[in-house]
């Protein structure tokens, strides 16, 4: 009963957990990630007044 | 040969379990409420902030070190929203913009933008700017620069993942308008743009988030004659309706007046201040926007299951004092009535010496004086077959044979018993005066194949011991009795049970096709349609486990071989009968309350543990707390039905955490094992003076040479299997079916294919 002699289903289920672990550990580091994350915007325009065109109404 | 046993899913539960508490903690403490109004100090004039922004603008770029304010071009006015997006205001709040032809800009907070991606997509859609308000309205004034850093990469990445560009544009929470800066403002601005961001504040405050009329509003909002405003707003953080009705008039009368509306990049002269974002970024707030919203779904999803379990332990607790109850009133018979049944005993013994002795001696003296003893000695080492024979009593017979494992040794008992009914007994079990009387006393009705007696734990030192004293009285004893009224038990303790020879035959005696044969063979009976029921008074006491390893290893054989029982048995769901009843009753039982409710188990003491260490909720301390109380209660109940002393139900608490706990982790160690296909051996403990312990069953390429008993009914069991599956659903097994009350039980085996009384006396055949 539940033997497994050609080790199919050892082996779905060993594929089946390491799936699993992998999606955890990239939970995560996706999570701790944010501590190391770049806070900084991509540079846009330098900051200028300048004069733009009004938007339509 | 079967592999070693796995490890690698308490990994695999670890990171579970750490993923569920960070999502946890993620939505109960970072996402709910970190963030703490600044109410500490009054918003007044700092001495550190220039003049020239204390009086300017409301847009401050501090990005070059230089601070510079950029006010707003006069007749201008830019609406802002802080706080969104929400669900329900800021669609109502965009259908209007459009409806006006009028354009804003929305602050958004991060973790709204995480959850409602869609609404930050529609807005940039619809020509609208959106800035950043942190990832959880944490005040930036009083946080740490890591917490800056944090909420702002946040935020600029749940940004990114939605709409895939990033901005400059930044509006601190609690902000107000630039002659309110004070000094910790300042350095937070400074900070801020440090990091490369524009401080973003308002001229004219709605004060909408103080519910006010919409009179109160409009006034609010109105800048003075001619002067252009950035107006501050919002469109989530609770009720908006009152933002959403005065945001039409307020839009109608400025336009009367000429001003004219736009962004609020656009309002100070600057250009769009939005950027597009690399594909990683990109990705990366995709990811980060998901883990948000499954954070977020984890406690309302833990509430659930947490009442669930509640749920169903309370209805189990609730069942199996109810059951008692009614047990004891009605099924509990305290004489045995009518002439008792001649008793063949077998102790199937495998380096028992110690025990082996005492067990045979209490048999001796259960009640029945003709009683015939078989001590089945399997291949033991230690001297166990001598003692047994030193007991030195006429009714008492010793069987050698190398060791085969417990079922052969049974069968090999039920080979050589003399009498129809045979008690079977662990030979480091001890019966209870009068116990093989009572359990003899059951067979008076045809219709009982076997009889579960009422195991009690002798070795009672120590807190291991005593906690499955607790449990052994708790849950074996009420569980019994409620399948006793169920008409279906699924075991008949090895300890202590008997059995009607017929019956045993009929399913073709005890099965080695689990490592619990003692639930394999109760189930089988069931099946053939055969009861098997309780005496509560037949005691028997029997040695348990004293370490955590022996213990762990035989609740894994139990636990292994219950799974194991349960998939053979399967087909008795769609049976009729007393079969039918294990198949609907007593084995959904077993599949919820021992296999799915430990599964469970983890997670909820994690969520309980996480309640208490954060304090974020009572509810989970509240239910533990509750139902440590509901099992003290049973426990109480339990062991005064069962006639045993309350001097230990303080370890109840203790018992229900750490026991159980360690229990839930033996069932999932028991799942892995058997969906990897490497089932646990028996244990051999290295220095355990009562056990009941077989040492590993020998390897499948070398296998024993059975003896022609053990070849006969090894086949007429075979075939018997066959049949049942070859039959499909619907069909009993090919046993004898029970007889009618009124008739005496006849053998259903072939005289020609099982050992005659001769052969049985003569020994086992080589």
């Amino acid at each position: 009963m539940f033997d497994d002699p050609h080790g199919h289903r050892r082996r779905i289920v060993t594929v089946t957990g390491v799936m699993v672990g992998l999606l955890c550990l990239c939970v995560l580091a996706i999570g701790a990630s944010v501590l190391y994350a770049d806070p900084q915007p991509p540079a846009t325009h330098p900051a200028e007044a300048v004069e733009a065109p009004p938007l339509p109404r | 040969m079967k592999a070693a046993s796995p490890r690698g899913h308490w990994w695999l539960l670890g990171g579970v379990l750490a993923v569920f508490l960070s999502a946890l903690f993620l939505a109960t403490s970072v996402l709910r409420g970190v963030g703490v109004p600044s109410t500490v100090q009054e918003r007044q004039p700092g001495a550190l902030v220039p003049q020239s922004v204390s009086g300017g603008g409301p847009v401050i770029d501090t990005r070059n070190g230089s601070p510079v304010s950029l006010a707003v071009r006069p007749g201008t006015v830019a609406l802002t929203f802080d706080d969104g997006p929400d669900p329900t205001w800021t669609p109502q709040i965009m259908r209007l913009l459009a409806a006006k032809s009028v354009p804003a800009t929305f602050f958004v907070v991060g973790r709204h933008v995480a959850e409602h991606p869609e609404i930050v997509r529609a807005q940039t859609a619809a020509g609208h700017e959106v800035g950043l308000h942190t990832f959880t309205h944490t005040d930036l004034a009083t946080a740490p620069v890591w917490r800056i850093r944090m909420e702002l990469a946040a935020s600029r990445a749940v940004l990114a993942g939605a709409t895939g560009t990033s901005t400059t544009l930044l509006r601190p929470p609690y902000s107000s308008m630039p002659d309110a800066l004070n000094d910790r403002d300042w350095h937070a601005a400074l900070r801020t743009g440090a990091l490369g961001y524009l401080t973003v504040l308002s001229t004219r405050d709605g004060l909408d988030w103080e519910a006010r009329s919409v009179a109160d509003i409009m006034r609010g909002a109105v800048p003075e004659e001619g002067r252009g405003a950035v107006v501050l707003l919002h469109d989530a953080g609770g009720d908006r309706s009152r933002t959403v009705e005065a945001l039409g008039p307020l839009i109608d009368s400025l336009k009367a007046r000429g001003y004219r509306f736009t962004t609020l990049s656009d309002a100070v002269g600057l250009p769009p201040q939005t950027a597009p974002v690399s594909r990683f970024d990109h990705w990366y707030g995709a990811a980060l926007i998901g883990l948000v919203q499954a954070a977020v779904a984890v406690p309302p999803a833990a509430a659930w299951l947490l009442y669930a379990v509640a749920l169903l332990t309370a209805a189990r607790l609730l069942l199996l004092s109810a059951a008692s109850a009614v047990h004891r009133r009605h099924r509990e018979v305290r004489n045995p009535a009518g002439p008792l049944s001649r008793v063949s005993a077998i102790v199937p013994a495998h380096n028992e010496q110690a025990t082996v002795a005492a067990c045979v001696r209490a048999l001796l003296d259960g009640g029945c004086p003709d009683i015939d003893v078989v001590v089945v000695d399997d291949g033991s080492t230690d001297g166990t077959a001598e003692t047994a024979r030193a007991v030195a009593d006429p009714r008492v017979r010793v069987v050698t044979q190398p060791n085969r494992g417990k079922p052969a040794a049974l069968n090999a008992g039920v080979g050589h018993a003399a009498h129809e009914v045979i008690v079977m007994v662990d030979a480091d079990t001890v019966v209870a005066p009068g116990a093989v009387a009572r359990l003899a006393a059951a067979f008076t009705d045809p219709s009982v194949g076997a009889v579960a007696g009422n195991t009690k734990v002798a070795n009672r030192e120590g807190w291991l011991p005593l906690w499955q004293h607790l449990e052994y009285v708790m849950s074996f004893g009420l569980e019994r009795r409620l399948f006793d009224l169920a008409g279906a038990s699924p075991t008949v303790p090895g300890a202590i049970g008997a059995f009607r020879r017929t019956a045993l035959d009929s399913c073709g005696g005890i099965s080695a096709d689990t490592l619990a044969e003692d639930t394999d063979i109760a189930m089988a009976l069931c099946r053939a349609g055969w009861r098997v029921v309780y005496r509560s008074d037949a005691h028997a006491r029997t040695h348990v486990p004293t370490t955590v390893r022996s213990l762990w290893h035989q609740r894994h054989r139990w636990a292994y071989g219950t799974l194991q029982s349960i998939w053979k048995h399967r087909r008795a769901v769609r049976e009729t009968g007393i079969a039918g009843r294990l198949g609907r009753r007593t084995l959904p039982y077993l599949l919820l309350f021992q296999l799915a409710l430990p599964l469970a188990a983890p997670l909820m003491d994690a969520v309980a543990l996480y309640g208490l260490a954060s304090g974020t909720t009572p509810v989970p301390a509240l239910t533990w707390t509750g139902f440590s109380l509901a099992q003290l209660v049973l426990a109480a109940y339990a062991l005064r039905t069962d006639g045993e002393s309350l001097r230990h139900l303080w370890l109840v608490p203790l018992q229900q955490t750490l026991y159980r706990t360690a229990l839930c982790l033996v069932t999932i160690h028991a799942l892995a094992t058997a969906a990897l296909g490497a089932g646990p051996t028996w244990h051999r403990p290295a220095a355990q003076k009562h056990t009941t312990a077989r040492p590993a069953t020998p390897p499948r390429s070398a296998p024993p040479a059975p003896t022609r008993a053990h070849t006969a009914w090894r086949s007429r069991h075979m075939a018997i299997l066959r049949r049942d599956r070859a039959s499909g659903p619907g069909r009993l097994p090919a046993c004898s079916s029970p007889p009618p009350a009124t008739d005496r039980p006849s053998p259903a085996r072939s005289r020609s294919s099982s050992p005659s009384r001769d052969q049985r006396r003569a020994g086992p055949q080589t």
